[in-house]
């Protein structure tokens, strides 16, 4: 993914979302047997569980050029190891904060439940975030520049 | 050549400086100050320059160093196509430049570092186009800060090693003198443009710029002898002595990175899809990383190694090339360790503890 | 100035009967910060002071790599006032030293530490172990030729003191008073912290200039998690390079994120000591970033750490009335 500046009219968002196996990335997976549409502009990261987020692959994210993240995992107390999606919770809640506190608009940072029957619910998911984001702009605050 | 001019034509002179040159002032911030391009500030009034400018008083926290040493320099690009790697020409190096108001001990500093980036065998480019881009226009210390010793380690508070130009501060004036011949080149280019405010310098001026840097020498706080250093480290690699700093440093890098002579670097490639560029960076030889070997072993694994490493550096291993230390005796290292570690007091615990065998 | 007899032999007495291998505290210096010396004899004890110059936080030197290099430094006696048994506690609720490798001297009543910076600005030249004796709401600055100045206790402390809640030891095995009254400055209520007030007023965009203008000074020199004794990991992110991180170049993007992945390191952690901010060589306001986390997370989840040695961390844990803070926003 190459960073350049990219003007604002001209502009598509760039969604990095982190899916839970088990439960978001089986409602992405439904989204599309059943094809819904939604906007393209999101990059689909399946990792095993929410709680594998390291709030540091969010910074990662936004250092190359990402202009929004979602993460999403399984519905409390429906987590395929039990509370990973309650820890996940935790870790986005204070990042968020912390990235709003130094300037960065809360809706870049996005936590949300899907289950692996919530189609619809992903392909909502992705355009809300993609329309609130496109409101706010690129992430301009702190993407790496090209080498 | 030497010049005079009104201590309020300040800024008439530094606009005067700007044309020619990209010209660079030390300016205070809230980080104790550093240099920043003259057009990017926004000064209108004269009581901001005033107080804006760092030309007395204390120095600069981050020093000169850093205009022509940056913390990030990239050395050269390069792109994978069609699976060969290609190199790309290397960034021009920077426009003319002035550096004005640089401090004595900071122009030594640059002559410690040409030792090392400036060699005989062909140096390090980044470093030697911007040595050559900038003429350093020095100012002398009239009030040295509280932790300077430049004048036990060769220097002055109106030491003009490493200047083009210096000017002394006369109270209502400064004197202007050129060092180098591209500093006098550059000054009377200046005094053609320069007319109104700018004189030729007189005998009493002179007299005057003497006196004021004599009695500036008479205030530099602290002292300390360093003349037996180099033989007492000869035989004090393995003595004790370096043990009893090492309880209070906590490893950080303030006392490197603030240091007019430090000059260590590491290379990294910074890659991002078939695109990337070489970079070199700062390095401090107080971070363990600095000698982690792959295999895991590291053989500056403590403190105290680490603390020896940059001492020796500074006093015996280093020098500025003309029989000088390493360190210039600024005082920085000392005022901004967060843990208070001072240099003077360990030249001196090294001196006593191994200076009698 | 040495130490109060009592506490003199207190400590010398430890050694004596073999409860501890050595004793940290701190020793006066030429300049206006006192430096970290670990006593490993009795006789070192002697040069120690509780000067409120002294105001690093100890605990580095008990956590570091450097101590693990050096186990036999345990057990250790350490000169610790009420903000630094808090961290200590916290360090024991991670597991990071066991209670029984640490002989806490608790320093009750402190009136505060003096920061180095706050006095430079006023009285920039310092000569020769300068001494500092807080009088109720002054300090009084002594050299060695005499009596140098009397300035206001709350314009000179350092700004953790400031905000202070801990100003008794949370746990001792042996305990001192630092003053005999305990008249403390009164700290900035719990609910209320200016600096971080003015921030949270903003608007992002005002937010991020006025971050942007701090961050892009930063140096890189890791003066603020080398000092953070909290900041104990055996290899440290900041310093990875299989995965890098954060990559070694000094540029606004990279500084932000060495910043914001230290604080996220921190959360739920930080006793809000603000020694990561005294250390700063660039002076950036660490101490906001850290102090609104602190709030964050008790506002959120009820959570102060290091008030409970057998506390859990609160990132590894969760409570069923958890609520995103989108969600939060919605109600």
């Amino acid at each position: 993914m190459l960073i350049g500046d990219r003007k604002q009219q001209s502009y598509e968002p760039r969604i990095v979302a982190f899916l839970c196996n088990w439960c978001a990335y089986a409602g992405a997976d439904l989204a599309g047997t059943q094809r819904l549409s939604y906007p393209p502009n999101v990059r689909v990261i399946r990792l095993m569980c929410s709680g594998r987020v390291d709030p540091g692959f969010i910074i990662e994210a936004f250092l190359e050029g990402a202009d929004g993240v979602i993460v999403a995992g399984c519905h409390p107390g429906e987590c395929h190891y039990e509370h990973g999606n309650r820890l996940a919770e935790r870790r986005m809640t204070t990042l968020q904060h912390l990235l709003g506190f130094i300037g960065i608009e809360q809706a870049r940072v996005r936590l949300a439940w899907v289950s692996a029957a919530e189609g619809r619910k992903f392909a909502q998911l992705i355009e809300t975030t993609v329309e609130e984001v496109r409101a706010l702009g690129p992430f301009q605050q702190f993407p790496r520049r090209a080498p | 050549m030497r010049m005079l001019q009104a201590k309020h034509d300040i800024p008439k002179l530094l606009e005067l400086m700007d044309q020619d040159r990209e010209l660079f002032v030390p300016v205070r911030d809230e980080g104790g100050g550093r240099f920043a391009r003259w057009s990017d500030l926004d000064l209108s009034v004269n009581e901001d320059i005033e107080n804006t400018l760092m030309l007395a008083g204390e120095a600069t926290r981050r020093p000169a160093k850093d205009q022509l040493f940056a913390e990030t320099a990239t050395l050269f690009r390069f792109r994978l196509e069609q699976g060969d790697f290609h190199l790309e020409e290397p960034p021009p190096g920077p426009s003319p430049r002035v550096l004005f108001g640089v401090r004595p001990c900071d122009g030594r500093g640059f002559q410690v570092i040409d030792t090392l980036l400036v060699g005989p065998h062909g140096g390090d480019t980044a470093y030697q186009q911007a040595r050559e881009a900038n003429l350093l226009v020095g100012v002398g210390c009239k009030t040295p800060g509280p932790d300077c010793f430049c004048t036990s380690v060769g220097g002055d508070p109106h030491s003009s090693d490493g200047l083009d130009v210096l000017l002394t501060d006369l109270g209502d004036a400064f004197l202007l003198e050129s060092i180098t011949e591209p500093g006098r080149d550059w000054l009377s280019g200046l005094q053609k443009h320069g007319v109104g405010f700018l004189h030729d310098a007189g005998k009493r001026d002179a007299e005057r710029a003497r006196v004021a840097q004599h009695e500036a020498r008479q205030r530099v706080p602290r002292q300390v002898d360093t003349s037996r250093l180099p033989k007492i480290l000869e035989r004090s690699f393995n003595s004790d002595v370096w043990a009893t700093v090492a309880p209070a440093c906590i490893g950080c890098g303030a006392c490197t990175f603030l240091c007019p002579t430090c000059r260590c670097f590491d290379i990294q490639d910074l890659v991002q899809g078939s695109r990337g560029a070489r970079v070199r960076v700062w390095d401090s030889c107080m971070f363990r990383e600095y000698t982690q070997e792959a295999s895991g072993h590291n053989p500056r694994i403590r403190r105290a190694q680490r603390w020896r490493n940059r001492f020796y550096d500074k006093f015996h291993w280093s020098g500025d090339g003309r029989g000088n230390p390493a360190c210039v005796g600024c005082g920085r290292c000392i005022t901004h360790c967060p843990s208070g570690i001072d240099l003077v007091e360990m030249i001196e615990r090294v001196t006593s503890a191994e200076g009698g065998a | 100035m040495s130490l109060p007899q009592v506490l003199d032999r207190h400590l010398r007495d430890l050694f004596g009967s073999g409860r501890v291998n050595s004793v940290l505290g701190a020793i006066p210096t030429r300049g206006p910060l006192g430096m970290a010396q670990l006593a490993r004899t009795p006789e070192e004890v002697e040069r120690f002071t509780l000067s409120p110059l002294a105001c690093p936080n100890l605990l580095v030197h008990l956590t570091s790599k450097e101590a693990r290099l050096d186990p036999t430094r345990f057990p250790l006696a350490v000169l610790a006032r009420g903000c630094e048994t808090r961290m200590l506690n916290q360090i024991f609720s991670e597991h990071g030293l066991r209670r029984d490798q640490v002989y806490v001297v608790g320093l009750a009543h402190c009136p505060g530490a003096i920061d180095p910076r706050r006095l430079s600005a006023q009285l920039p030249v310092l000569r020769g172990f300068p001494e500092a004796t807080i009088e109720g709401e002054e300090v009084v600055i002594r050299e060695e030729s005499g009596e140098l100045a009397r300035l206001a206790r709350t314009e000179l402390v350092l700004e953790r003191c400031r905000h202070c809640q801990n100003h008794e030891p949370l746990i001792d095995d042996y305990r001192f008073d630092l003053v005999e009254e305990a008249d403390w400055i009164e700290p900035v209520s719990v609910d209320e912290d200016p600096g971080v007030e003015a921030i949270d007023a903003m608007i992002p965009i005002e937010r991020w200039a006025y971050w942007r203008s701090q961050l892009e000074r930063c140096i890189r020199c890791h003066a603020c998690r080398d000092a953070c004794p909290l900041c104990y990991c055996e290899n440290c992110i900041l310093e990875r390079h299989t995965p890098c991180w954060v990559k070694r170049s000094v540029n606004l993007p990279e500084n932000t994120a060495y910043q914001l992945l230290r604080v996220m390191h921190l959360v739920g952690r930080c006793t809000a000591c603000g020694e990561c901010e005294r250390a700063c060589p660039v002076d950036l306001p660490l101490g906001l970033m850290m102090r609104k986390m602190e709030n964050l997370v008790r506002e959120y989840y009820g959570h102060r750490s290091g008030l409970d040695p057998s506390g859990e961390h609160l990132l590894s844990i969760f409570d069923p009335r958890d609520t995103t803070a989108t969600a939060r926003l919605e109600q």
